[in-house]
């Protein structure tokens, strides 16, 4: 992976090296770094996404908080301090008209319809306006009369309206949901609602605390919209303040939300655009801009916070966001007062270009162009999922697997191997069956003309003499526990079967077998990589865990007149453990040739192993010390106590040591300095 | 003087057999079964697998077509080889053994209380699987559905778990395991009534020898005493809840309401056969999936008789 990383880099460095004389005024117009995400879910740099363009500083803004570009590429900005609404004409470079109005005296959020009326919403006058392209006043949509609205505080902080002019408003502190109105101004109810999540501290507290303990919790509250927009198509888009997981919802016409597991939006989302492609720009307000695509997969994160610093491009609040018809992102500063725009790059844009085509359908022209993106960033997750799904659509699915493992789409890298895994069954099958017909006549024969059973003497002989060479033996044990375990076991307490040896060998093997299940495991399964993994934690760990639990139930049970001794305690896991073993190997080696379809019988497989495996030890237990089933679950609970207790006093022990240890350097330095001296 | 007797006794009794006469007898004792049989379940089940080597859609004539039904089972059916095979697989392989172990312990558990309580608990724990369609209508049907009837969406709602109602019974992630839990509720049928009457036989007076010889614990006494002594009723379960695995397809569109069930998500083989032969009534192609069905359930009942059939 790292040499992948390296090998990219370099040709990265040489790439721009190589084009540096062409592009060297564009590469140095970024002031932020652009991030996407890699097939873990890090972040990592991507080439830029958008260069910043225009800076607009002359407008005299005082906390704009909104705005809005119109069908004609005119801009306008919610300026509320200034009690105002600015149009701007973004392709003159001047200011169109201003629109001012009594009753306006803190205009927060503007909208435009196609028709050209401008809708403003005011949290002060508790009121939103509405105004025709001439800039006269039309109405005004004040509270709500309905009695179903009751004491809910309406102050409309943004506003958004549909092709069939119903008013959907953001109020300041309301946590219903999102206000409704219709045409009439007629209140139609909450088209959305953010629930309270409660942590599992805040459940216990509701299911013991009494009601006036409850009054006195800092109440809980849901999560509230920040902000809203309805596309061409009326889908309404909600962002929320305050959760890493659904800070943006496209909702169907029930409320409901369509994005489900999100990989991650910012909790500071203050307002969102999705153009005509579905493409999502949202901004946060501590300065960054995120891109999402139609289907929520994070495609760039750029800009920053700066808070004494003018940069063009970073943000002391980043209040709106939206973009005009040439695909230009526009964006607001509310603490500075300025207008920010940026153009996207090339990269930018053939991204888009890719996405689009393949939502349209047209898999082989966006196939051409996830290439081209490739050509510019080798390690693009997006490009290679793009890739990859062209591919499936292209029914190449042996490439597509390809791109889907760079992408770490396993889902789709399934479907992809399920195809070729079939094609292979297909082919091979006439061999399979074949196998198999041949071994059924060959058991046929033996079983029909072996009339003295030579056969099966010989087989018994075979496993006999396997079963007395020394160590071999002592593990060959193992085999013969699942089949009758209380018996096995009793051999085992009266020393005729089962050695410290026998038990060694399961044990070296049981970790050899665990540590293969962890790390290699098929694409699919194997959801941690390698390189991820703390291997020296898991090899301590499992040491560790076996020995203390071997001890404490060795100590446990000898004052529990338990009637095994140490050697007997140490040789039941290992027995007992068979089962356990056998599936994860197993499953570890079919993990190769399954899909996601068949993962039922891996955990069927796991599940049935470990189970078995636990009531063998079980059994082990309560044969070798001659227990009930009761004093065996009683010794293993406090086992399982010891256990925690001992870790616990040996952590305390080392952190203590570590003390003393630097005391002692301490001491011995001061020493050797006031000797020296 | 005994061996000699014995011997003699034997003879006879050779000798009887052996004579046309009883032979006649035999053949005419069994006649009536054996035409019923014959007429009922072997000449259906050879006309099936005849039908699975032909191209039959009801009204022509069958059509000779060789293997080409099995090989398009294996190659071309994808909708089976994607989503029956594993559901009818994983579903037979929770509910067959599950289901069993479940009966074992449940009539274990039930042959140690009191006469009349256990009378009336063992008619109640049956009556699922007598009446299983009413039960999941008026229960299941109830407790999982999305609209203003579901209790547990109620339930989960109140509890602030989710915010909309599921589809359990629509949704293709659901669907699979309620019918899973559906399935184990109504599995202690008549497999589970024979394992409570094998659990009363078992003499008495091996349990008190077994004690004499060291046993110490009910788990002693139920692998090397009652097991042993009932495994008849064990066969007989197991044959029982493996047949009855492989047919509880209808459970999947009973609780959802339609054939095939959502995103096939609860098609079982059972399902796949309904919707070939009785909706597009290509009757070869049903007829070689019954035998594949036949096939993958009698391999299983030979499991079952490995496990528990007398060895002699």
């Amino acid at each position: 992976m790292k040499k992948i990383i390296k090998a990219a880099m370099l040709f990265l460095i040489a790439f721009v090296v190589s084009i540096i004389p062409a592009l060297s005024a564009s590469a140095s117009q970024a002031t932020s770094y652009t991030y996407t995400m890699d097939d873990n879910g890090d972040w990592t740099r991507t080439q830029d996404a958008y260069l910043p363009d225009k800076t607009i500083t002359e407008l005299g803004l005082a906390a704009p908080d909104d705005i809005f570009i119109d069908q004609y590429n005119m801009l306008y900005i919610a300026d509320s301090g200034n009690k105002r609404i600015v149009k701007y004409s973004i392709n003159k470079g001047e200011i169109e008209g201003i629109l001012t109005y009594e009753g306006m005296t803190n205009p927060r959020g503007v909208y435009v319809t196609k028709k050209g009326d401008i809708y403003v919403a005011d949290p002060s006058a508790k009121m939103v306006f509405r105004f025709d392209k001439a800039f006269n006043f039309i109405e005004s949509f004040g509270r709500p009369e309905a009695p179903s609205f009751s004491d809910t505080a309406y102050e409309p902080l943004r506003v958004s309206v549909d092709n069939g002019g119903n008013l959907y408003i953001i109020g300041e502190g309301v946590y219903n949901g999102v206000i409704q109105l219709a045409p009439t101004g007629e209140f139609l109810g909450y088209f959305t609602v953010n629930k309270t999540k409660l942590t599992f501290i805040q459940a216990l507290q509701n299911a013991i605390f009494t009601r006036a303990q409850l009054a006195n919790l800092v109440p809980r509250v849901p999560t509230t919209f920040s902000n809203i927009f309805i596309d061409r198509d009326n889908i309404v888009y909600t962002t929320t303040m305050g959760t890493e997981t659904d800070g943006i919802k496209k909702h169907n016409t029930a409320g409901g939300n369509v994005f489900v597991d999100q990989d991650w939006t910012s909790p500071e989302m203050s307002d969102l655009f999705v153009d005509e492609q579905g493409i999502i720009y949202t901004s946060d307000s501590t300065g960054y801009i995120n891109i999402y695509s139609s289907a929520g997969e994070l495609i760039f994160d750029f800009g920053s916070f700066v808070f004494d610093l003018d940069i063009s491009g970073l943000y002391s609040r980043l209040s709106s966001i939206t973009v005009d018809n040439n695909g230009n992102i526009w964006t607001v500063d509310g603490d500075k007062g300025y207008l920010q725009s940026f153009k996207p790059t090339d990269y930018a844009l053939m991204i888009y270009n890719a996405i689009g085509l393949y939502e349209e359908g047209r898999y082989n022209e966006s196939l051409e162009k996830w290439t081209e993106v490739l050509r510019l960033n080798q390690m693009s997750v997006l490009a290679h999922d793009g890739v990859g799904k062209a591919y499936l659509h292209a029914e190449m699915y042996e490439d597509a697997m390809e791109h889907f493992v760079v992408s770490g789409n396993r889902e789709f890298y399934s479907e992809a191997f399920w195809e070729v895994r079939n094609t292979w069954i297909q082919g091979n099958l006439k061999y399979f069956v074949a196998l198999l017909v041949t071994l059924w006549l060959i058991a046929f024969f033996i079983k029909h003309f072996d009339k003295k059973r030579k056969f099966k003497t010989f087989k018994k002989t075979v496993r006999d003499r396997l079963f007395s060479v020394p160590v071999l033996g002592d593990f060959l044990f193992a085999f013969r526990v699942p089949v009758h375990p209380l018996d096995r076991f009793y051999d085992i307490r009266v020393k005729k079967k089962g050695t410290v040896t026998g038990a060694s060998i399961i044990y070296v093997l049981f970790f050899i077998i665990f540590i293969f299940n962890r790390t290699s495991k098929a694409f699919i399964y194997q959801t941690q990589k390698i390189e991820d993994m703390d291997i020296n934690a898991i090899v301590i760990g499992f040491f560790v865990v076996l020995i203390l639990f071997i001890v404490c139930n060795y100590l446990v049970t000898s004052i529990k007149d338990g009637d095994g001794d140490f050697k007997q305690v140490y040789m039941i896991p290992a027995y007992g453990m068979l089962p356990y073993m056998v599936a994860m190997l197993s499953t570890t080696i079919m993990s190769y040739g399954f899909t996601f379809n068949e993962t039922f019988m891996l955990s069927i497989i796991m599940n049935v192993g470990l189970g078995l495996s636990l009531i063998y030890i079980f059994l082990g237990f309560m044969t070798v010390h001659d227990y009930t089933v009761k004093e065996t679950v009683i010794s293993l609970i406090i086992t399982a106590v010891f256990m925690i207790i001992a870790a616990i006093v040996s952590l305390i022990i080392f952190i203590m040591w570590e003390q003393l240890w630097s005391f002692l350097t301490t001491i011995g330095k001061e020493a050797v300095r006031n000797v020296l001296d | 003087m005994t061996g000699s007797k014995q011997n003699q006794v034997k003879q006879i009794r050779r000798k009887k057999l052996s004579s046309s006469k009883d032979g006649m007898r035999t053949f005419f004792l069994m006649l009536p079964y054996g035409l019923l049989f014959l007429a009922f379940i072997a000449v259906p089940i050879a006309v099936a697998i005849g039908l699975s080597f032909t191209y039959f859609d009801v009204i022509n004539v069958p059509k000779f077509a060789g293997l080409s039904n099995y090989i398009m089972l294996v190659t071309q059916d994808e909708s089976f080889l994607k989503f029956v095979l594993p559901n009818t697989l994983k579903f037979g392989l929770i509910v067959g053994p599950g289901g069993y172990i479940l009966s074992f312990v449940l009539a274990w558990m039930l042959s140690q209380i009191q006469k009349i309580p256990r009378i009336i608990l063992t008619l109640a724990i049956y009556t699922p699987s007598m009446a299983s369609g009413v039960f999941i209508q008026v229960i299941w049907k109830t407790i999982f559905s999305g609209d203003q009837r579901g209790i547990l969406n109620n339930f989960l709602m109140e509890a602030d778990v989710i915010d909309q109602p599921i589809q359990f019974l629509l949704s293709p992630d659901y669907i699979m395991n309620i019918m899973i839990i559906v399935s184990l509720w109504a599995s202690m049928g008549i497999g589970f009534l024979a394992m409570i009457s094998g659990i009363l036989n078992v003499n008495e007076e091996l349990y008190e020898a077994a004690y004499v010889d060291g046993i110490k614990n009910r788990f002693q006494e139920i692998i090397y005493i009652t097991i042993p002594s009932m495994k008849p009723q064990m066969l007989f379960g197991a044959v029982m809840s493996i047949v009855n695995a492989f047919n509880m397809g209808y459970i999947g569109v009973a609780l959802s309401g339609q054939n095939p069930t959502p995103g096939l998500a609860g098609q079982l083989i059972t399902n796949h056969i309904d919707d070939f032969g009785f909706l597009r009534y290509e009757m070869g192609y049903a007829a070689a999936l019954s035998v594949v069905l036949l096939l993958v359930v009698t391999m299983f009942s030979k499991v079952a008789h490995g496990l528990f059939g007398e060895r002699d």
